[in-house]
């Protein structure tokens, strides 16, 4: 079985990196954001390993395992946010809340 | 390998200082938590003398050299520590009053400055990016502290969004230095990066990627458009903190991460930077001129000092560059707290934080009127104040390193910024109080009010200790 080249990670990686991207700025719901945001981080996981395998050090994925780590936390507090917010308007599309402008 | 802990010794005593808050406010009735301020000040206080034994050791590296503890960071432990103290100082009341909750305040305060402190420490992109999550994370809870407020919400989940993208776009810039270099080692970085691969295409989108996501850390735009919300719609105090510590954080980051590990490169990055200072220059004075609410106008004015900074962040590769950069925080930062400090009194304890709100408070609260004054001086420019003199160093920088232009393009928008802040000036010394009691600001809050007057006259008049001390400091961490 021969490995994939470094090179198709890359894209993969560049490809989900993009695809999350234009969900953040598509997309309306925070919870959709949310998700669109976790696909770039994954994105970025996806090439730390690559890398990491490419050079045969371990820092890539001790990288990632950290990133994995602090997305958990983020996802936390990001969800936290949005139950707040739900509670009192029971809506939650961004285009809804914008009592600040200007 | 060292792991001397020594050189960790602010770091660690914060770290127990958080805990130590946590569970004390779990044993305090509510209503009853006054003495978590004193208690976090006294702890402040004390981290920042664990600074001193870092000093007396000839170990300049710890943690296997992820983190190091030389003059350059030891500067900016002190600038964050104070932040923290200041901070600290104005809050009691404004809690109390707001019904914020108490013990997650300081925990999430000090959270953030540790977080801050690493980023201006670390070698290595992993204590890099945990120290900027560490600090990002907590300030998106503090951003919705008032839980009750739809505009606390607001703030928080804009904040949050624009955050965690922006941290996506770091990460992903991060993973391709790692993917060319094999290391995560500022040093080693800078020794591969060193030679022929520096000119390759993808070491400019790896930039491209990195200023990006530094650069809505530090909020330069067109990276700025969480900033007015999360500033306007935060508690005052959240917002005096988020004016400042995020930013100078962000901003050490930037300095060591790309003077180290992308000196080969420098020509692209100071090419990006020079855009997002004028970018942000214009941008944030030329705004700020429509603001009728504070808060929000100070986010704009926010944003045109860090398009200052950014000019000496362009000439960064010298040394004088990276401490007119030292330098200008500092004074930015002790003129801002000063700001928000007043801010705070009118907002919490006085009629509110619109413009008209400021009307007469010369009479109605002189040292207020004042102190403002003074910062708003301070703020555009003006001797005998420290902005003026942290100006006149990056001017000069700027101007010695061959950017006259971008010193041009500085002295035309301090010339702009005179025009919001003289509304506010004009507001409180003509125009008619509604009423004339004075603001009743608490002592505290009056306290970091002449504090930090007495600073930004100290910082005009005698600056060059200062000077001095940002100059020997910038000089340690280059290898180049």
């Amino acid at each position: 079985m021969t490995a994939a080249p470094i090179a198709a990670y890359i894209l993969v990686s560049a490809v989900l990196f993009a695809i999350g991207g234009i969900g953040v700025l598509v997309r309306r719901s925070p919870l959709a954001m949310l998700m669109s945001v976790e696909v770039m981080w994954n994105a970025a996981n996806l090439a730390f390993v690559a890398f990491a395998r490419q050079h045969g050090s371990l820092d890539g994925h001790i990288f990632a395992f950290l990133v994995i780590t602090v997305a958990a936390a983020e996802v936390a507090i990001g969800l936290a946010i949005i139950v707040l917010i739900f509670r009192k308007r029971a809506t939650v599309d961004v285009d809804d809340i914008r009592a600040l402008r200007g | 390998m060292s792991f001397d802990y020594t050189l960790l010794l602010p770091e660690l005593i914060l770290t127990a200082l958080a805990l130590v808050v946590l569970v004390i406010d779990l044993s305090l009735a509510p209503g009853k938590k006054q003495s978590l301020t004193w208690i976090t000040f006294a702890g402040i206080l004390v981290a920042m003398a664990g600074i001193w034994p870092a000093t007396q050791t000839s170990a300049s590296q710890t943690l296997s050299g992820m983190v190091s503890s030389d003059g350059f960071s030891i500067f900016f432990k002190v600038l964050f520590l104070t932040v923290a103290a200041l901070i600290t100082l104005a809050s009691g009341p404004y809690l109390q009053q707001k019904r914020l909750p108490v013990g997650e305040f300081y925990i999430l305060l000090l959270s953030a400055t540790l977080g801050m402190m690493f980023m201006s420490g670390s070698r290595d992109l992993i204590t890099i990016y945990l120290g900027l999550e560490l600090a990002s994370i907590t300030s998106y809870i503090l951003a919705g502290l008032l839980r009750e407020d739809p505009k606390s919400n607001e703030a928080a989940i804009k904040y949050f969004l624009n955050g965690a993208m922006a941290s996506a776009v770091l990460l992903f810039g991060l993973s391709l230095v790692y993917g060319l270099t094999g290391e995560t080692h500022l040093d080693i970085i800078g020794k591969v990066l060193n030679g022929d691969i520096s000119h390759w295409p993808i070491v400019g989108v790896a930039l491209v990627f990195l200023v990006a996501g530094f650069g809505f850390k530090m909020a330069a735009a067109p990276f700025h458009l969480w900033t007015p919300d999360a500033y306007e719609g935060a508690p005052t105090l959240v917002t005096a903190f988020f004016a400042v510590g995020p930013k100078a954080g962000a901003m050490a980051a930037v300095l060591r991460a790309f003077t180290i590990g992308f000196a080969a490169s420098s020509g692209r990055w100071t090419e990006l930077f020079a855009i997002l200072a004028v970018v942000s220059m214009f941008f944030g004075n030329l705004t700020a001129l429509w603001q009728t609410n504070v808060k929000r106008m100070m986010a704009y004015s926010s944003i045109a000092h860090i398009g200052y900074l950014l000019v000496g962040v362009t000439v960064a590769t010298t040394v004088p560059g990276v401490a007119s950069v030292m330098f200008y925080l500092l004074a930015y930062a002790v003129m801002t707290l000063g700001a928000f400090a007043v801010i705070l009194a009118v907002d919490a304890f006085g009629p509110g934080d619109q413009v008209g709100n400021y009307a007469g408070l010369a009479t109605r609260s002189p040292l207020l009127a004042w102190g403002l004054t003074l910062f708003f001086v301070s703020m555009i420019g003006i001797p005998p104040t420290g902005g003026f003199m942290g100006k006149f160093y990056l001017f000069s920088a700027a101007v010695q390193n061959g950017y006259v232009w971008l010193a041009v393009v500085m002295a035309i928008n301090s010339a702009i910024s005179v025009g919001y802040y003289y509304g506010i000036v004009k507001e409180m010394f003509v125009g008619k109080p509604l009423e004339t009691t004075s603001v009743k600001a608490p002592a505290g809050v009056t306290a970091v009010v002449a504090i930090t007057m007495v600073v930004t006259l100290m910082l005009g008049l005698y600056a060059s200790p200062f000077l001095n001390w940002a100059t020997a400091a910038a000089a340690l961490p280059r290898f180049f």
